[in-house]
């Protein structure tokens, strides 16, 4: 590498609470510090106003000479055009691309959209030099394509980054004495959070009824499989659901802090940021082990597999209740952490930008 | 495949399945205790082949659920003597609320038939305006509507 030189990286949009844009705000800072000048853009209307300072109009990307360019991919965008059309080094970073079919019937526009967007992987594949994966399980998808130099660069996850201080207003309205499940992330039919409720409603009705269960993510990527939980979530007749939408991070802060448990029943994930962050706050993890969720957990927390939701209704209880079990989750979750803050982000970049494919 | 549960690294489906399934089976679940898969009608906006389908299926949902259950509710009963002595408590506050619940509810369900009323007047404009739309249509498949 010439040390001054230029490696940007493209979004198809930067928003607080994206596990994508704030890995790519780590992935800057690295390349910052070793030398690089870096900067990340994005669509001018797909920046959240809050973060205009750290993530550029891509309406100002120039052909400058850079030494690389970073594309993190899991939709296709004008992000994904401009950086086709980039003549430097370019490198793909995969994030996943939700498979089109949990959206049918939700929304036309998202089943296209998916579907475009896993149609034109091969060709964005094939127009960069070097291609990274934020876990095995999304190596695995692109080998399948054919791919066969696809290196693994797990999602990066700093601990210093989630600095939030809880909202003492959400930490005043969880006050009252009630077993508080959460789950955390955009609310979009692969995450199956009909499972969760039909779960909760076993746990709520049949074991707890001093239970509830908080729904935080953005609603806005399906919203007609909202209203299909909503409407089950009354005909479960159990009303201690609260879905909290889209929340800024000292609310979230506050959400992990009075969470028993964080669960998730996704069908699909590459990779799954929430998991680590709840571990962070000390909350025990359960996760549906699929996709890159065990990569994420790297053998930490409690993980299912093919649980009918009275059963993980039970384990929901087993886990909160048996002092035993949480305290040997909670272990497994410190250690894991040790882990990620010893990984060494800068050096594992150095390496990938040194492999000559 | 089967179920699997996993504690940090070590495989526990052996010693906590069963668990579990006792757990499950010894519980004696309130009435309207959900049942564990399909079978709900919210259920049938999941199964949606499109978002048309996914409209008829909630304006069918809607008119068939438009008015509020404003059925017995039993408080919940904390645990332990505390719980025991409270629970006369609770059940006398319930009954002083619920003639307050019903009188809202009954307001509830009037707004919500008007609503659906509303639908349905939408619903019969659409098909006739479909109708007209159709009627005007050339054999070819092009309207006679010109710039």
């Amino acid at each position: 590498m010439i040390p001054g030189s230029r490696i940007d990286q493209i979004l198809a949009g930067a928003a607080i609470g994206d596990a994508t844009t704030q890995s790519a705000l780590i992935v800057r800072e690295t390349l910052r510090s070793m030398g690089y000048r870096s900067d990340l853009y994005a669509p001018g209307d797909r920046i959240m106003p809050e973060l205009a300072a750290q993530c550029r109009d891509l309406a100002d990307y120039r052909a400058e000479t850079r030494y690389g360019v970073i594309h993190h991919y899991g939709v296709w965008s004008p992000a994904a055009e401009v950086y086709m059309g980039a003549a430097e080094r370019k490198i793909l970073v995969y994030h996943n691309v939700t498979p089109p079919h949990f959206f049918k019937g939700y929304s036309d526009r998202m089943v296209a959209l998916l579907d475009e967007a896993r149609r034109r992987l091969p060709e964005v594949a094939r127009a960069s030099r070097d291609i990274w994966a934020v876990s095995g399980f999304n190596a695995g998808e692109l080998r399948s394509l054919g791919f066969t130099g696809v290196k693994v660069f797990p999602l990066p996850f700093r601990r210093d980054a989630l600095t939030a201080k809880p909202d003492p207003g959400i930490l005043a309205k969880l006050a009252a004495p009630l077993t508080t499940f959460l789950t955390v992330g955009r609310l979009a039919p692969n995450k199956r959070i009909e499972r969760l409720l039909r779960a909760f409603a076993w746990y709520h009705h049949a074991i707890n009824p001093f239970s509830r269960l908080v729904i935080v993510g953005s609603q806005h990527s399906a919203p007609r499989y909202v209203a299909y939980l909503r409407w089950l979530a009354h005909e479960l007749k159990t009303p201690n659901i609260d879905m909290e939408g889209f929340v800024w991070p000292e609310a979230l802060a506050a959400y992990y802090q009075r969470a028993d448990l964080l669960v998730s029943t996704s069908d699909h994930e590459g990779y799954c940021a929430p998991l680590l962050e709840a571990m962070h706050y000390g909350v025990p993890v359960l996760a549906h082990d699929i996709g890159g969720i065990p990569e994420a957990l790297g053998g930490a927390g409690a993980r299912y597999r093919e649980l009918p939701p009275r059963l993980l209704g039970e384990l929901m209880h087993t886990l909160t209740e048996k002092d035993i079990l949480r305290r040997a989750v909670l272990a497994s979750q410190e250690k894991r952490l040790h882990e990620l803050d010893a990984r060494r982000i800068d050096s594992e970049l150095r390496d990938l930008l040194n492999h000559q494919p | 495949m089967s179920a699997r549960i996993s504690i940090g690294e070590r495989d526990e489906t052996g010693v906590l399945l069963p668990q579990l399934e006792r757990a499950a089976a010894a519980r004696n679940p309130v009435a309207g205790s959900p049942p564990d898969e399909q079978g709900l009608p919210a259920d049938r906006l999941a199964d949606a082949k499109d978002v048309a389908d996914y409209r008829q299926r909630l304006i069918a949902l809607i008119r068939e659920q438009s008015a509020v259950v404003i059925e017995d509710f039993k408080p919940p009963v904390r645990r332990g003597w505390i719980g025991i002595l409270m629970q006369p408590w609770r059940r006398f506050w319930w009954k002083q609320l619920r003639y307050q619940h019903e009188k809202i509810a009954a307001q509830h369900n009037a707004v919500t038939a008007l609503i659906v009323a509303a639908l349905d007047e939408q619903d019969q404009r659409l098909k006739e305006l479909e109708r007209r739309a159709e009627a005007t249509r050339e054999p070819d498949g092009q309207t006679d509507a010109q710039p």
